[in-house]
């Protein structure tokens, strides 16, 4: 490489991680306590248990469930009916003050999926994981902070492929993984860097860049809601939403008719933004790790329970669909999630150390200026 | 390991050769615990565990070398 071109991929590498790098800092550190989130919600509050299936048992008709919540919801609406993915004995209902408000200040009420008792209200807008998700996620600044930090995303992943291209240089005079503990400090921690670095690249690539994929999920909701959504529901568009609803338990019963090998995962209700002013939408997904990430959406005519159309979801929601576990890293139990954290915490020692890098020798360059100054003779 | 040969330079094969075999289990590991269950996932996050383990290794692996090597 010429002194010139190495100059210059320096300076992209300097420039796109200093740029980034508090951010970055900020979504490691929180990100850490949310990979556990599951465990750690569980802890950190005291849910009412919920009674445990007995095998091929039915479970509760869901106008039973919805009946029960909604008893504790006076004067509220429903939204979303979902069904637990980590606790198939749990139903949350997702509860907002109109059909059709926006849906991120809903309240949760949990039900019994068998025996469609009412559970607790777990409160998911407070506490601390609340606190951890909202900076990982828009730093309590709605979707120009979710852009925000899908910007500094990408300027992380020009950081990642710029210090590949640096790596090599440094690494001339160098066996793979030397950390020269005897040298000076600065030494040591661009060893260190380096080392971290490069065992990390695909892993932080790949969780960076599902995360920046993360960060447009609200703009892949508003595209699938003009270009696919709009089409299903073809004429029906405008209407008011109906009072009187027919049953939701026949509405997924006609949607598992139509695909008898998915299993539902959740409801929107009329008014809501996965589906129109009219219709259920029974969003349905299979059963293998796979295939229980990629969804179908079932739309029911909510005023009469007639089936109106049903298709696969385009390929931007199933790119975002498959990126999210991708980036939670919440598919290969726990394992894989101390794995996760790990290299977590790897990622936030090369970020501190290229920080340290930065300050170091630039403390070095303007040391080295002034003796240099001090030696030119005054004049 | 004799000094000379400590100091000749290394080719881009000789740099990336380590890195890129990492990066290659790695990306394996995410797929493979992605597309099954129970022994995928052992294998996924196995495969995920080895650059962390190597890193681990080097770190904690006491500095041999005598002298000053060449920047």
């Amino acid at each position: 490489m010429t002194t010139n071109a190495l100059r210059r991929w320096s300076w992209v590498h300097t420039w796109s991680s200093l740029v980034c790098t508090l951010f970055l800092l900020l979504l490691c550190v929180t990100g850490l306590p949310l990979i556990f989130h599951e465990e750690l919600d569980d802890l950190l509050s005291d849910h009412v248990p919920a009674s445990v299936a007995t095998p091929g048992a039915p479970k509760a008709n869901l106008d039973t469930v919805v009946a029960n919540g909604m008893a504790k919801a006076p004067g509220e609406f429903l939204q979303f009916l979902i069904w637990d993915r980590d606790d198939p004995n749990v139903i949350f209902l997702s509860v907002a003050k109109a059909p059709d408000a926006p849906s991120d200040k809903n309240r949760a009420i949990r039900v019994d999926a068998n025996t469609g008792d009412y559970l607790d209200a777990p409160d998911f807008q407070s506490g601390f994981m609340y606190i951890m998700l909202k900076l990982h996620t828009d730093m309590f600044a709605g979707l120009p902070g979710k852009l925000f930090l899908g910007l500094m995303g990408i300027l992380f992943c020009a950081a990642i492929v710029s210090g590949v291209v640096l790596y090599a240089p440094s690494m001339r005079k160098l066996d793979f993984g030397t950390v020269r503990t005897k040298r000076t400090r600065l030494i040591r921690w661009l060893d260190l860097h380096n080392l971290l670095g490069a065992v990390t690249i695909v892993w932080v690539l790949v969780v960076g860049f599902t995360g920046v994929i993360n960060t447009w999920a609200d703009l892949v909701l508003k595209l699938w809601q003009f270009d696919q959504l709009t089409e299903m529901v073809g004429p029906f568009k405008d209407q008011p939403i109906p009072q009187k609803m027919v049953s939701v338990q026949q509405a997924t019963q006609t949607a598992r008719e139509k695909l008898p090998t998915m299993t539902p995962l959740f409801i929107a209700y009329p008014g809501t933004a996965f589906t129109s002013r009219t219709h259920y939408a029974i969003f349905l997904h299979g059963d293998t790790p796979m295939t229980s990430r990629l969804l179908q959406p079932v739309l029911i005519d909510a005023r009469d329970g007639s089936f109106t159309d049903t298709r696969a979801l385009p390929w931007y929601v199933t790119t975002l669909l498959l990126s999210q576990p991708l980036h939670f890293g919440d598919y290969g139990g726990m394992p894989l999630k101390i794995v996760w954290a790990l290299l977590d915490i790897a990622t936030i020692v090369v970020l501190g150390s290229g920080v340290y890098l930065w300050v170091a020798r630039r403390r070095r360059t303007r040391a080295a200026l002034r003796v240099a100054r001090a030696q030119v003779p005054a004049t | 390991m004799t000094q000379p040969a400590k100091r000749r330079l290394r080719t881009l094969k000789d740099i990336f050769l380590i890195p890129a075999l990492l990066g290659v289990v790695s990306a394996a590991g995410l797929v493979i615990a992605l597309v099954g269950d129970g022994l995928y996932d052992a294998v996924g996050w196995a495969l995920l565990g080895v650059p962390c383990a190597i890193a681990l290794w080097h770190l904690l692996r006491p500095d041999t070398r005598t002298g000053r090597n060449a920047r």
